[in-house]
């Protein structure tokens, strides 16, 4: 294995000269890298709160919306551990229950805003010309809209259910991703491995499948994670404004509620345990995004020369 | 002998990675003296560029040097530790391969070359443009007075390359370092920036190290040559001698084998130098070369050859050098077995191809 | 330099697999200001010929061999490309027509490590070509020409079937690609600088394989580099080109052993160790290679000729035979050596 650490030639003479007996790779070049133990306990965090709240009904938690679960404001205690709200109701329970929503918007928004913007930026950047301009054009519209403004619009005009705020959300990530995929999609189809498909008489949908796409999920999969934190918090934002979904309630919502003053000096676990829980889950996302952007980063470069 | 004005003896360099500790150099000897130059040749991985860095003092902090390093009498790791400021880039300077990124693309060319002269010499602005436009006269730049007005990508690789040379010389060095300095550029170009380097090096009579892993680059230009592989001197002659035979060590006969050249007739069989190159994580036991040398024998795999002086200022590191008894014993060993003492089967060098017939069209 | 000069072009009858005529390449750039990458260029080749491009950079070496496999495709003249006497011209066809003849023409380039896709395993980048030209042959068929491809390009094929890119050396990366080009049985192999960007003790090992490949398939090769020694060993041709022009044309003895052209002398008089049938004095005037956007009127090379004249900023030159099989664009050409 050659290390690229000193020697910084760009293209001439760069590769090493491990050849010859072209049959034999030691096991040893494969990369050895790891992606480390945070990164596994981001996860293992994920898995936990994804599993709570699938499988909320049928845990042995109280009835989130019971009043009279333990008493008023009541702080943490064997009973509630994680205390009560201003109505007696259970703030575990409603905690695993409010990240049913919270979840959902995060999982649903990133879902659509690749679905959608992936192939946007994908086809803007590879058939490029009169193409490209037209799909920019969108996507430049896209982002003159404050993420607010548009959330203002399309659900005042939509109404306040779950699947109203998760197109939302996701809208308001279709353009960051279609600008990413864009381009990627560019830098990759300049690669001569695209020219290579084309020179062997490839059409256009399989290079675009076969060799570009490959080359695009990878670096955005690790987008993804960031994308569904930041839709977590977007959730959060929009409850803040009201404007999240009527009916249920949601980490955002349960937070707006718990920071009147008068229970935010009381009983202040009522909006920091939402908090904490969407804390963990936003920075172990990111977290998790960011190693493995890394490791795939570090990784698909290669480690050569020198 | 005339006291050295490089003196390096038994230079190991190692970084510290993840993956464990990776030798970079590891035994590279040799002298230099003033006014002389020497022509490092060795592939990617030889561990010339790492040599030369290790002397301008550019090693990153994850780096382990070992042995010793003098510039005129002067312990150069001492000169580093003590963070002495107006030492390197003035008895000392470098100049890489590839001019672009060796130039400050939003800095205008007179400024960069008047830097070193302002904080190293001491020099007023004005004076110090001044100066800068005579270097650049002086490296051959016509119009220097324009120049001095431009930005980096204003210019031709090649007049880049030579304000990059201006900017190294602007203190005065006793020496200068080159590594590849002429690789990214044009073949037409390459001749003058090296010429151009002869003839500053011959009126300052300055010292010149001109690191490359082109032989042909070498030849007829340096006094002395050393060939380096996996990180160690495996060669070290003066050039005249050097090129007398085809080198003494296995590794630059190889070489020398291996290169195409202009005068040779088309399809002329080039041998190809059959194996790996070493692995450069731990220790390594023997010779680095052993693994693709038809002249080893069983003690090249357990004992680093040491270097020797073979013949009159000829050093060479190897248990069998080309033409000595050794060397032909071993070989012929090989032959009649079949098989090198590392495996090597020897049939890799004579047909790695289809046989090449000149009459073919 | 070759104005309009066909001169050098041979006769249909020689079994000419390749024959590019009036050869531009222009790109607009900026405002109104065009590139003249490649600017009437003709030559053929022969079946079985290794013809060598050499030059140095922007002397649209790359720009030809890209627009003969039409990406992107020229602006002006025409590339015909004959198999088993069926001759077919490429700069007309589009789409699938175009497609469909691809498979004839095969391309290597200069980094190994980006010709190969860093996501895919090696062995499916090899065994896309037969994937999407089956012809009739069975998957197992398929299967066994991958292996017999990676196995004559010294690729173990087992290895191949689950590592990637990264995973292999610069030179592996490059037989890889060998691998793939040959895969589909071409008629042509371009190779775009295929050992620039490899180390010395590689590029013999490269070189060898594609002259074998050369055998073993039948190819004929057009090898495009700047290095004059590696041109010289490989082909049987050789294309000296400038600024977009051809200067000389003829086989690869003549031009290193007798070159008329002054540039062709320049560029062998600059090499490190120079040809020893040019005085190592020869040298160009000046560092600087004119733009391509504005080329110099009549002979391009003049700016740096030691032997330029009045009319070479007037007239073009074109291409003239001075000898067998020895053609050169120039008004003062070196004949008696």
């Amino acid at each position: 294995m050659r290390l690229n650490l000193i020697t910084t030639r760009r293209g001439f003479k760069g590769l090493s000269p491990q050849d010859e007996d072209s049959s034999q790779i030691d096991d040893e070049k494969r990369d050895k890298r790891k992606i480390g133990f945070g990164f596994w306990v981001s996860i293992g965090w994920m898995v936990l709160v994804v599993m709570a709240a699938f499988l909320a009904p049928i845990l042995p938690i109280p009835d989130p919306d019971q009043t009279g679960a333990g008493g008023r404001l009541d702080a943490p205690n064997w009973d509630n551990w994680f205390g009560t709200d201003t109505n007696g109701r259970d703030m575990f329970s409603r905690t695993i229950w409010g990240s049913r929503i919270s979840l959902t918007v995060g999982f649903f928004a990133i879902f659509f805003g690749f679905a959608v913007g992936g192939p946007i930026g994908i086809v803007a950047g590879f058939f490029k010309g009169a193409t490209d301009k037209f799909l920019s054009i969108i996507i430049f519209i896209l982002f003159a809209f404050p993420g607010l403004v548009l959330a203002l619009l399309i659900i005042s005009i939509l109404g306040q259910t779950l699947s109203v705020v998760c197109l939302t959300v996701g809208i308001i990530g279709v353009a960051p991703i279609a600008r990413l995929a864009r381009a990627i999609t560019i830098s990759t189809a300049e690669k001569e491995f695209v020219a290579a498909a084309r020179i062997l008489g490839s059409t256009n949908r399989r290079i675009m499948i076969r060799e570009i796409l490959p080359n695009v999920t990878i670096p955005m999969g690790a987008l993804a994670f960031l994308g569904m934190a930041l839709a977590i918090v977007g959730e959060g934002g929009l409850a803040f404004l009201g404007l999240s979904v009527e009916e249920g309630f949601s980490w955002g919502k349960m937070i707006v509620l718990g920071s009147a003053s008068r229970t935010l000096q009381k009983a202040p676990w009522v909006s920091m345990f939402p908090i904490g829980v969407m804390f963990l889950t936003v920075m172990s996302l990111n977290y998790a995004g960011d190693r493995l952007r890394d490791f795939f980063d570090v990784r698909e470069m290669g480690i050569g020369g020198g | 002998m005339a006291a050295s004005l490089v003196s390096v003896e038994d230079l190991h360099v190692s970084f510290l990675t993840e993956q464990g500790s990776v030798r970079a150099v590891d035994g590279v000897s040799f002298d230099l003296e003033p006014g002389k130059s020497i022509g490092i040749v060795g592939e990617s991985g030889s561990g010339k560029s790492v040599t030369a860095k290790t002397l301008m003092n550019l090693l990153p902090s994850y780096s382990q040097v070992e042995g010793s390093i003098k510039f005129d009498g002067r312990d150069l790791r001492e000169i580093a530790r003590k963070k002495e400021k107006h030492f390197w880039g003035v008895e000392m300077t470098m100049i890489f391969q590839d001019p672009m990124t060796s130039l400050n693309p939003v800095k205008r060319i007179g400024e960069q070359i008047s830097e070193s002269l302002r904080v190293h010499m001491n020099r007023s602005r004005s004076e110090a443009m001044t100066e800068a436009g005579d270097l650049l006269e002086q490296v051959g730049i016509p119009e220097p007075a324009k120049r001095l007005r431009q930005y980096p990508h204003e210019l031709s690789g090649g007049l880049r390359q030579r304000v990059v040379i201006a900017i190294a010389l602007a203190c005065g060095p006793r020496l200068l370092i080159a590594d590849e300095p002429t690789t990214a550029l044009d073949v037409t170009v390459q001749k003058h920036i090296l010429d151009l380097l002869d003839d500053l090096r011959k009126e300052r009579g300055m010292s010149m190290i001109l690191i490359t892993h082109d032989l042909g680059v070498v030849k007829g230009r340096t006094d002395e040559i050393m060939v380096m592989y996996g990180g160690r001197t495996m060669e070290e002659a003066p050039t005249s001698t050097l090129f007398e035979s085809d080198g003494l060590h296995p590794y630059t006969e190889a070489l020398n084998a291996t290169i195409p050249r202009i005068d040779t007739p088309s399809h002329t069989r080039l041998v190809p130098i059959p194996g790996k190159p070493p692995e450069v994580i731990g220790k390594i036991i023997g010779c680095p070369f052993v693994q693709r040398c038809r002249y080893s024998t069983s003690d090249c795999l357990t004992e680093m050859p040491p270097l020797i002086e073979r013949e009159e200022g000829h050093l060479c590191a190897c248990h069998n050098p080309v033409g000595s008894p050794e060397g032909i014993k071993a070989r012929e060993a090989n032959q009649n077995a079949g098989y090198t003492p590392s495996g090597l089967d020897m049939k890799e060098f004579e047909t790695s191809a289809v046989k090449r017939d000149a009459g073919e069209s | 330099m070759a104005g309009s000069g066909v001169a050098q072009l041979r006769n249909d009858d020689d079994g000419i697999v390749l024959s590019v005529e009036n050869l531009v390449m222009e790109f607009s750039v900026g405002r109104n200001e065009i590139v003249h990458a490649v600017s009437d260029v003709s030559f053929d080749v022969k079946k079985g010929e290794t013809l060598g491009i050499v030059g140095e950079s922007g002397c649209g070496k790359s720009t030809t061999a890209r627009s003969i496999v039409q990406l992107p495709k020229p602006t002006a003249g025409s590339v015909m490309v004959t198999s088993e006497s069926d001759s077919i011209e490429l700069t007309g066809l589009k789409g699938d027509a175009l497609r469909k003849v691809r498979p004839k023409l095969q391309m290597i380039f200069q980094d190994p490590i980006s010709s190969l896709n860093p996501r895919r395993i090696v062995r499916e980048v090899v065994k896309e070509g037969l994937t999407i030209w089956p012809n009739g042959m069975s998957s197992q068929q398929i299967e066994d020409r991958v292996d017999e491809v990676l196995e004559s390009v010294g690729i173990d094929p087992e290895i191949a079937a689950n590592r990637r890119a990264h995973e292999f050396s610069g030179g592996q990366c490059q037989r890889i690609s060998i691998a793939r080009a040959v895969a589909l049985d071409p008629e042509i192999l371009i190779c775009d600088e295929p050992v620039s960007a490899l180390d010395v003790s590689v590029q013999a090992q490269i070189l060898n394989l594609l002259e074998e490949m050369k055998d073993k398939y039948g190819l004929t090769l057009l090898f495009i580099s700047h290095d004059l020694s590696v041109v010289r060993n490989v082909s049987d041709r050789v294309v000296v080109m400038y600024l977009g022009k051809i200067c000389e044309i003829g086989s690869s003895d003549t031009i290193y052993s007798l070159p008329a052209h002054p540039y062709t002398r320049v560029l062998l008089a600059s090499a490190p160790e120079p040809a020893s049938t040019v005085d190592a004095s020869e040298s160009a005037i000046g560092d600087d290679i004119p733009s391509p956007i504005n080329p110099p009127t009549g002979c391009r090379f003049r700016t740096r000729c030691p032997s330029a004249q009045a009319i070479c900023e007037d007239k073009e030159p074109e291409m003239q035979q001075v000898g067998e099989d020895h053609f050169v664009a120039c008004h003062f050409p070196v004949i008696n050596n």
